[in-house]
């Protein structure tokens, strides 16, 4: 029997909390309970970066069973359970994407990213013309797996940038400051890939 | 960029929403919770099992440091029993050392002498022998109140036998009348000499 996931259940925090004590309190159902809560967000965030089946499933796995083992250190008061499990999830998935990633990067000639205006990047981030989002998603798988989530997590997600911080266990200045890094980047692989496409 | 502002970047929004979407299309599998708690299940009886080897190991352990901490503690008090034992060993050693040569010498003289008036004693006063018998000291125990003087003579031989009343009390006797049979004899000598003297008086 399969399923598509729907996205759509509302959990509040303090009922996480509540679960995740009982279960500490040795309610082992209560995990059954969790996963059932949270597998749909997990499955999503994973899937996003691993699109193989059996890899995700395989790593949505490991994500959980990281969770049950170290859930005596989940604390409420630093983050929520489902910013928590997102955080083991990110860890999760990047070792996995950094152990299988054969990625070619594209060599950047003659651009400096310190020479980019922030008006020319805004101009062509903004652009959605067909033409430049297929150029948008090259430049985007090009990034390291890391880049990718994070650009995701702002992106789509909209967490707030304290929270990504969080998640990928990094200060919100660095954050704010490898963002801006990463759209430039993006910027300048566009423009080189527009160039070879031209040559 | 300030930690205030936000990017719109409506070009990345489309790309990742529709990343997203691919994600949602997938299918997945329903029973995600029961492999997971299957596989929780397993691993926490590895763990149960690993445990229970360590916790064997621990306690094999705890009874070969128990063994030996034995073996040690017996050995170091066997070595304390055989102290005093060396401990007089060596004091009677030094006492023996301490005895100055001459002192030797002359208790040796002195002990040859009383032999040799014993000797003399028992041709001279036939009343006490001192007989030369392999009798043993179990017989002598087993015999009268008033043991024989070979019977003395034989204990004073045994190692332990210094403290045996028969010995104090037939010693005492033996004594005494070796003194008497002295003094007779001494009175004789002294008869004869006056005997002797008047006799050269008349001539």
């Amino acid at each position: 029997m399969e399923r598509q996931i729907d996205n759509r259940q509302t959990i509040t925090p303090e009922e996480d909390a509540r679960l995740v004590q009982s279960i500490l309190d040795g309610n082992k159902v209560g995990f059954r309970m969790l996963i059932n809560r949270h597998a749909t967000t997990v499955r999503m965030f994973v899937a996003r970066f691993i699109p193989l089946l059996e890899d995700e499933e395989e790593v949505t796995q490991d994500v959980f069973m990281k969770a049950y083992e170290s859930l005596q250190r989940f604390d409420a008061e630093k983050a929520n359970f489902k910013t928590w499990l997102l955080r083991i999830a990110y860890h999760t998935a990047l070792k996995h994407l950094r152990h299988e990633s054969r990625l070619e990067f594209v060599e950047l000639e003659g651009l400096h990213l310190e020479t980019i205006s922030d008006d020319e990047t805004n101009a062509l981030l903004g652009d959605t013309a067909s033409h430049r989002l297929t150029m948008l998603k090259k430049a985007m798988s090009q990034l390291a797996p890391d880049d990718q989530m994070l650009i995701s997590l702002y992106y789509y997600d909209g967490h707030p940038l304290r929270e990504i911080a969080y998640i990928v266990d990094r200060s919100d200045s660095y954050l704010s400051s490898r963002l801006q890094w990463l759209r430039k980047k993006i910027y300048q692989t566009v423009i080189q890939l527009e160039r070879n496409e031209k040559d | 960029m300030k930690k205030t502002e936000t990017y719109h970047d409506e070009a990345l929004r489309i790309i990742m929403r529709q990343q997203a979407e691919n994600a949602q299309q997938m299918e997945f599998p329903e029973d995600l919770a029961d492999k997971l708690m299957q596989r929780i299940e397993q691993k926490e009886a590895l763990q149960r099992k690993a445990l229970q080897r360590k916790r064997r190991w621990i306690a094999v352990g705890i009874a070969a440091a128990l063994a030996l901490l034995v073996g040690v503690a017996l050995h170091v008090f066997h070595q304390d029993d055989e102290k005093p034992q060396q401990q007089v060993a060596k004091k009677v050693e030094i006492q023996n050392d301490s005895i100055p040569e001459k002192e030797t010498e002359e208790v040796t003289k002195d002990s040859a002498n009383v032999i040799k008036e014993i000797e003399r004693l028992q041709y001279e006063v036939p009343q006490l022998p001192v007989a030369q018998t392999t009798m043993s000291k179990d017989s002598m125990i087993e015999t009268t109140d008033e043991p024989s003087m070979t019977d003395v003579m034989l204990v004073e031989n045994e190692e332990d036998s210094i403290s045996h009343p028969y010995f104090i009390r037939n010693w005492e006797v033996y004594i005494q009348q070796v003194e008497a049979q002295m003094q007779a004899h001494i009175e004789a000598v002294d008869r004869e000499y006056n005997e002797m003297m008047t006799y050269y008086k008349d001539y």
